[in-house]
């Protein structure tokens, strides 16, 4: 009898162990799963892979916008009565979609059917001397993968304005108090002078949605 | 009494193979992500990319902006032949076959495609240039702007894109290897 007693619980001595060991697997693969959670967003080798492209990408955008005379198009593209770009209204940027005019097309062919989203800055240098940042186009706020490239260009003062329809306007940037550029602040500071107005540095944020 | 310990214990030695095959069966997976398959590949097409775009077909003190009879020479050819276009001479690249201009070894499968939109159509298309013309086009023309091996659709791939200035018009590159 007590040897029957002593064999029954052993059974279940083994019965126990067995459990209590696959809780513990079990645990062990729910923590392991909860440290390595991997979602399509999340940083690996191949999505900095894709943000070294669309850096690429946008350099390529720049430095052929940039041999075309676009850069200086787009950051032209100002409506001089209505003291915005034109075509935003009071937004006072493009939202939905770049602007038609070459570097917004180019933009669009590089980016848009890959399904990635970008913002375009331009920065120059105010009157007092601080920076400005305006946005030219702005589709939403960047994800942490992110990607910024920049070119800068020179404006000078014979510069004119450029219309809706892409042609050149009569007024040139030093002749209107309108244009949100200003001319850089000459002298010994900025550095700028024979004819240079201001120096403006485009930058494109893209990311992938 | 015998029998019921036996009982108990297939329960728990079933329960406890059915959890170790589990961890077998899911391991694997949870460590996908961070195995080091390919790695390798996203450095070097990205480098390749590089070089095309920033030096043998552009120039280094024109990046992204090619030179049209460099990068006709450079298309211009079977996969396995040299460029016989003699005005790649004057070029920034070595006359040789696409692999070894590229620094790859023999059984590495490269390929780089010029695609474009030049008609206006809605999808960029593989280009050809056209000689009588003088000009890009979507059409089959005398060059096909694409060169190395077709890719095998099984073999996993690597592509670089690179946006360039080609003939007066932005254009797409890609760079696949596999």
């Amino acid at each position: 009898m007590r040897r029957n007693r002593s064999k029954e619980e052993r059974g279940q001595a083994h019965t126990l162990e067995s459990v209590v060991g696959a809780v513990l697997l079990l645990t062990a693969i729910a923590f392991a799963l909860q440290v390595t959670i991997v979602t399509p967003l999340s940083a690996s080798t191949s999505s900095q892979h894709i943000e070294g492209q669309q850096r690429s990408v946008a350099q390529g955008v720049l430095a052929s916008a940039a041999e075309e005379g676009a850069l200086q198009e787009a950051v032209l593209y100002w409506n001089n009565t209505g003291s915005s770009f034109h075509n935003t209204s009071t937004r006072g940027f493009y939202a939905s979609g770049p602007p038609d005019i070459q570097f917004g097309n180019m933009l669009s062919r590089a980016f848009d059917e890959e399904g990635i989203a970008y913002n375009v800055y331009f920065t120059y240098q105010s009157s007092s001397s601080s920076v400005n940042r305006r946005p030219f186009i702005l589709q939403g706020t960047p994800t942490d993968n992110a990607v910024s490239t920049t070119r800068t260009i020179a404006l000078r003062n014979d510069d004119r304005l450029v219309d809706k329809d892409g042609s050149l306007d009569d007024t040139t940037v030093n002749e209107t108090d309108s244009f949100y550029i200003n001319n850089a602040p000459s002298g010994a500071a900025s550095g700028l002078s024979h004819g240079v107005y201001n120096l403006v540095r485009i930058e494109v944020v893209a990311w992938r949605i | 009494m015998r029998g019921q310990t036996t009982l108990d214990f297939a329960i728990g030695i079933s329960v406890f193979l059915a959890v170790v095959i589990a961890i077998f069966a899911f391991v694997p997976g949870i460590l996908t992500p961070f195995t080091a398959t390919g790695q390798s590949d996203a450095v070097t097409v990205d480098r390749t990319a590089d070089y095309l775009v920033q030096d043998a077909l552009g120039g280094t003190e024109s990046p992204y902006l090619l030179d049209r009879g460099c990068t006709v020479a450079f298309f211009d050819r079977t996969a396995e032949e040299r460029p016989d276009d003699p005005f790649a001479d004057d070029c920034r690249y070595e006359n040789a076959s696409l692999n070894d201009q590229l620094g790859f070894p023999d059984r590495t499968t490269v390929n780089v495609t010029i695609v474009g939109n030049v008609s206006g159509g809605t999808q960029p298309k593989p280009l050809y240039w056209d000689r009588t013309d003088r000009n890009l086009t979507e059409n089959t023309g005398d060059v096909e702007l694409a060169i190395g091996a077709s890719l095998e659709r099984q073999k996993s791939t690597t592509t670089a894109t690179r946006v360039v200035r080609l003939h007066g018009r932005d254009v797409l590159m890609y760079v696949v290897v596999s």
